[in-house]
């Protein structure tokens, strides 16, 4: 997971103490830049005539790289390294979220509201109208993170409790770009029929359920067995988060390449859990020739896939010529790549082969398939998942106010129409007069996108019959029971 | 599903309590005299004044929201209307503090650092956050140390049993849960989320608590009717490496114990050597008897509606029945309460409201200690047991010496999580009752007063400390030291 800038993710502190004499603090910067370090930070910890303490935070390129800079320091004239952290690690440890009394309880009358006696009274007011369980408790701001840690990015199935940093991080975007309590939920189990049995029981506090990093194709039949079973939306974010932002920057490519969404020729590697979503997105905006690829060439009817339902799916609904060949042949005259696959499955003599105006979107992570830096001079429009390149494909930017809108209607499912509608709203939070060959996606800190996707996806929620909001139900249709 | 098996409106408190407030907008002439006869006529029909905000005011017209305690929800309507009765005042609108309390909930989640900067992003997202999953997967111990299990508690119930109300289901369970996460919090600094289980067959509930596991540090049960609670809890506990405790069951009993102890001192007995009779055999009831047998009581006779629990009975589908019989009532005693109450020095109860009468309290031995736990209505109130027993204690907060679980569960859970716990022992339990106990010192230490106030906040740092220690001396702790890497961040 090498990246080739210093960055945060991968900083050191280093606790310097040396003499307190002119020029120390130089001698140390120049070593540290010599070996590629980017200085973030320097504090000063201690000081008095003779010593000198600082902190030195170092951002590096990975972790043998932070390593190699703290064996460099080490070897300045006069410097002892004290001791050395890792603000990553700092930032995670006792982990990073916490449960919160919304109001304080510092009397006896403060227990006999939120607790016994008077929570009596609350539960028999959902008791007796259980549509009331969205406004007297957590459930209507609630979703659960929800994973088997089987196939966590970049690391594969390394099982539920490795998995809890990702999730707990994906808790902490959904609080603070759309107000949404998350909390998470990592199963011991990956049978897929008892994760479906354990999340139908887990329903009833959440609004919401966020599957998160299950391996395919698992992830297919959990999802929908859910939904046809729990009366809240069910949303597995790598397929459809994906597919929604990929989708975004499409809207607005293609604006600039000045092309119709269905004259496209679009090629695409990486047909797993996200890459089939994203091809059904596609396909529902208009785009009708998507060729999808493997290792071995492209995926056509006269193959056979085994038991593998996402290459199965792409020979069955895509490629409408049954063209055959290999992703060179494929990529010839394509108007749109799209990689969802590993690092460096294209080169340049690909990207050449496109038709004029390429837009390339190559969202591997950590490396995408091919860098900007090579492709750069034959694309006319590239993307990446990285945040250290223009034009960041970020799940962030679709789920927090997906979930937003979905519990502010008190949704009972998801469908393609609230999709769409989040893609659009991502894509117009780029403004047409900045629109640009570099900023066709919105940073994921623009708090406006979570607030515009939240409304769209609340409002055709409403238009299309999922909203729970705004109507009466009957008893019987609103539990949470099974029926 | 069952109907709940209780009324509200059969069980009203005693005074005007907050729990069952009125807030009333009224609006009036603004001269003098008007607020006495608002206040006036809502003491004429019993509701209790809290507050009098002012919401506007003019030269002609006063704005107020008057807040009344009310007996039970009808008082609270009959004072309504009363207010509406006094000429040249208008109610505009009538609230309830309770549910403007809950409204969305009691609960949120914080983030424990800020999530401003795309450093922050880097840190906590990709490509950060997988380094500490790759840390965890090396070594898995690291969970502890590295997320939110190591102070994570699941409140988990299926919603079979809820205070006094019955099986109300899971969803209109949650607002006691949310309340256990606001104690948790409030008390303990521990971080409780509810789980409110879809589900009341045994193995469904057992699987979907197992599968939940990874991410949390202890399972606290609730409110799950006996006697599935008790298979509930024994197959958890056998497949599960971390606590399990039912709440409702276990910390009854140690608080009851810690009442106990404090009780035994001012009357000069022993544990090995009084009577105590426990009527109520439930989940509680069984959970406690257990207890005082493990702290030294030798004679414990257990009682429910059909009478004393003996030997010659068959109890095998009911454990808790079971334990009475065979390990409890050393002299075998049948038939009625009044037999076992005979000579007895304390009586421990958690059943229902009146099964005892002055009668059995005559019986009893000398300086005799009555719990009379039952909620809301003790088995004997104490205005009428007072002349004829020492030492009185209710599960109510408007009497003296309230036994209340929240004495025990945030310090318990605390002390279990900062043990990295494996399971809870008897000595843990035993161990956390002794330290409720202490809380009240021996100077302080009177008939009324052998339970410290919920709101002592010396407690639960207390138990902690005691639960803690008890694990590590009974070998259910974890020694999770920091890996380098986790030493080196926190210096």
């Amino acid at each position: 997971m090498a990246e080739k800038i210093p960055g945060v993710a991968y900083s050191v502190t280093i606790r310097a103490e040396y003499s307190n004499e002119p020029g120390m603090l130089g001698r140390i910067t120049s070593a540290i830049g010599e070996v590629g370090g980017d200085i973030e930070a320097v504090d000063l910890v201690h000081s008095s005539r003779n010593l000198m303490a600082r902190d030195i935070t170092v951002n590096a390129m990975d972790v043998e790289h932070g390593q190699r800079i703290v064996a460099r320091v080490r070897k300045v004239a006069g410097v002892r390294v004290a001791s050395v952290s890792d603000p990553t690690f700092l930032l995670h440890l006792r982990g990073k979220l916490e449960v919160h009394s919304k109001s304080p309880l510092k009397t006896r009358n403060d227990l006999s509201m939120a607790y016994t006696p008077g929570v009596a009274r609350v539960c028999m007011a959902i008791y007796d109208d259980p549509e009331a369980v969205w406004k007297l408790t957590v459930k209507g701001n609630s979703v659960a993170v929800v994973t088997d840690g089987t196939a966590v990015l970049g690391l594969g199935d390394i099982g539920p409790m490795a998995a809890m940093p990702v999730m707990e991080g994906k808790a902490m975007l959904f609080k603070e770009l759309a107000g949404v309590d998350a909390w998470p939920i990592c199963l011991d189990t990956k049978d897929p029929d008892a994760i479906v049995e354990a999340v139908k029981n887990l329903a009833p506090v959440f609004g919401g359920i966020n599957l998160e990093d299950i391996s395919a194709p698992r992830c297919f039949y959990i999802e929908d067995r859910l939904r046809e079973e729990i009366d809240i939306p069910v949303f597995h974010d790598d397929q459809h988060g994906t597919a929604v932002v990929a989708m975004a920057g499409l809207y607005n490519a293609v604006k600039l390449v000045n092309k119709p969404i269905e004259s496209l020729k679009a090629v695409m590697t990486g047909v797993g859990a996200g890459g089939v979503a994203t091809a059904k997105m596609m396909m529902e905006a208009g785009v009708t020739n998507i060729i999808g690829c493997d290792r071995t060439g492209v995926l056509h009817r006269d193959r056979e896939y085994g038991d593998n339902q996402g290459k199965q799916w792409f020979a069955d609904n895509t490629n409408p010529d049954n063209f055959k060949g290999s992703l060179l042949d494929a990529m010839s005259g394509a108007d749109l790549f799209i990689g969802l696959s590993g690092p460096n499955v294209i080169t340049v003599e690909h990207v050449k082969a496109m038709n004029r105006d390429p837009i390339v979107f190559a969202m591997a992570n950590p490396d995408p398939e091919i860098l900007p830096e090579e492709a750069g001079p034959h694309v006319r429009v590239m993307a990446t998942g990285r945040s250290d390149y223009p034009n960041q494909i970020n799940n962030a930017l679709c789920f927090p106010g997906f979930f937003r809108g979905m519990l502010d209607v008190r949704a009972s499912g998801v469908n393609s129409e609230m999709k769409h509608a989040a893609a659009k709203a991502i894509a117009m939070a780029v403004p047409t007069r900045e629109l640009s060959e570099e900023y066709i996606i919105p940073n994921v800190f623009d708090r406006g996108v979570a607030r515009n996707v939240a409304r769209e996806v609340a409002a055709v929620a409403q238009r299309t019959g999922v909203a729970r909001k705004g109507r009466r139900y009957s008893k019987a249709s609103t539990s949470s029971r099974r029926r | 599903m069952a109907r709940a098996v209780r009324d509200l409106q059969a069980m009203p408190p005693k005074y005007p309590a907050i729990a069952y407030a009125v807030t009333v907008r009224v609006e009036y002439a603004n001269t003098p005299g008007m607020l006495g006869l608002l206040a006036t006529v809502v003491g004429e029909v019993g509701g209790d004044i809290g507050a009098l905000d002012i919401v506007r005011s003019s030269r002609r017209a006063m704005v107020r929201d008057v807040t009344v305690s009310a007996r039970d929800v009808a008082h609270g309507q009959e004072i309504v209307a009363r207010v509406r009765e006094i000429p040249g005042v208008k109610v505009i609108t009538v609230s309830d503090p309770t549910f403007l309390r809950h409204l969305r909930g009691k609960i949120e989640v914080l983030s424990r650092s800020p999530m401003k900067t795309r450093g922050d992003l880097l840190k906590i997202d990709n490509p950060g956050a997988y380094r500490v999953s790759a840390a965890i997967y090396d070594r898995p111990a690291s969970v502890w140390n590295l997320t939110t299990k190591g102070n994570t508690v699941a409140v988990v119930t299926d919603g079979s049993a809820v205070l006094g109300l019955g099986n109300i289901g899971p969803s209109a369970a949650i607002p006691v849960m949310e309340g256990k996460a606001v104690l948790f919090k409030e008390l303990a600094g521990v971080d409780a989320w509810p789980i409110c289980l879809d589900t009341q067959e045994l193995g469904e509930i057992v699987r979907a608590v197992k599968a939940i596991a990874p991410s949390f540090g202890a399972i606290n049960l609730e409110d799950i009717s006996a006697p599935r609670c008790f298979a509930v809890e024994e197959q958890l506990k056998a497949e599960l490496s971390i606590p399990v405790i039912h709440d409702d069951q276990h910390c009854t009993a140690i608080t009851v114990l810690a009442g106990l102890y404090n009780a035994l001192t001012i009357v000069h007995k022993n544990l090995a050597d009084v009577k105590v009779v426990v009527c109520g055999v439930g989940a509680a009831g069984a959970a406690t008897g257990k207890l005082l047998f493990a702290a030294g009581v030798r004679n414990i006779i257990g009682y429910d509606v059909e009478g004393v629990l003996h030997r010659s009975q068959k109890h095998d589908t009911h454990p808790g029945k079971k334990w009475f019989a065979n390990e409890g009532n050393p002299e075998n005693i049948q038939g009625s309460l009044l037999n076992a109450m005979c000579g007895a020095d304390v009586f421990v109860g958690l059943s229902g409201p009146s099964v005892l009468t002055v009668k059995h309290l005559r019986v009893m031995g000398p300086d005799s200690i009555v719990f009379a736990m039952a909620n809301p209505d003790p088995e004997i109130f104490p205005e009428e047991a007072t002349p004829y027993v020492r030492i009185m204690a209710t599960g109510r907060s408007d009497y003296p010496n309230q036994v209340n679980n929240v004495l025990a569960f945030p310090g318990i859970f605390r002390g279990l999580l900062d043990a990295r716990a494996r399971e809870i022992n008897d000595e843990m339990k035993l161990a956390a009752a002794q330290a409720i106990a202490d809380t009240v010192s021996s100077d302080e230490l009177n008939e009324e007063y052998i339970m410290p106030s919920v709101f002592n906040r010396r407690v639960s740092p207390a138990v902690a400390q005691a639960v803690k220690r008890a694990a590590r001396q009974t070998g259910v702790d974890r020694k999770i030291g920091l890996s380098a890497k986790e030493l080196a961040a926190t210096k």
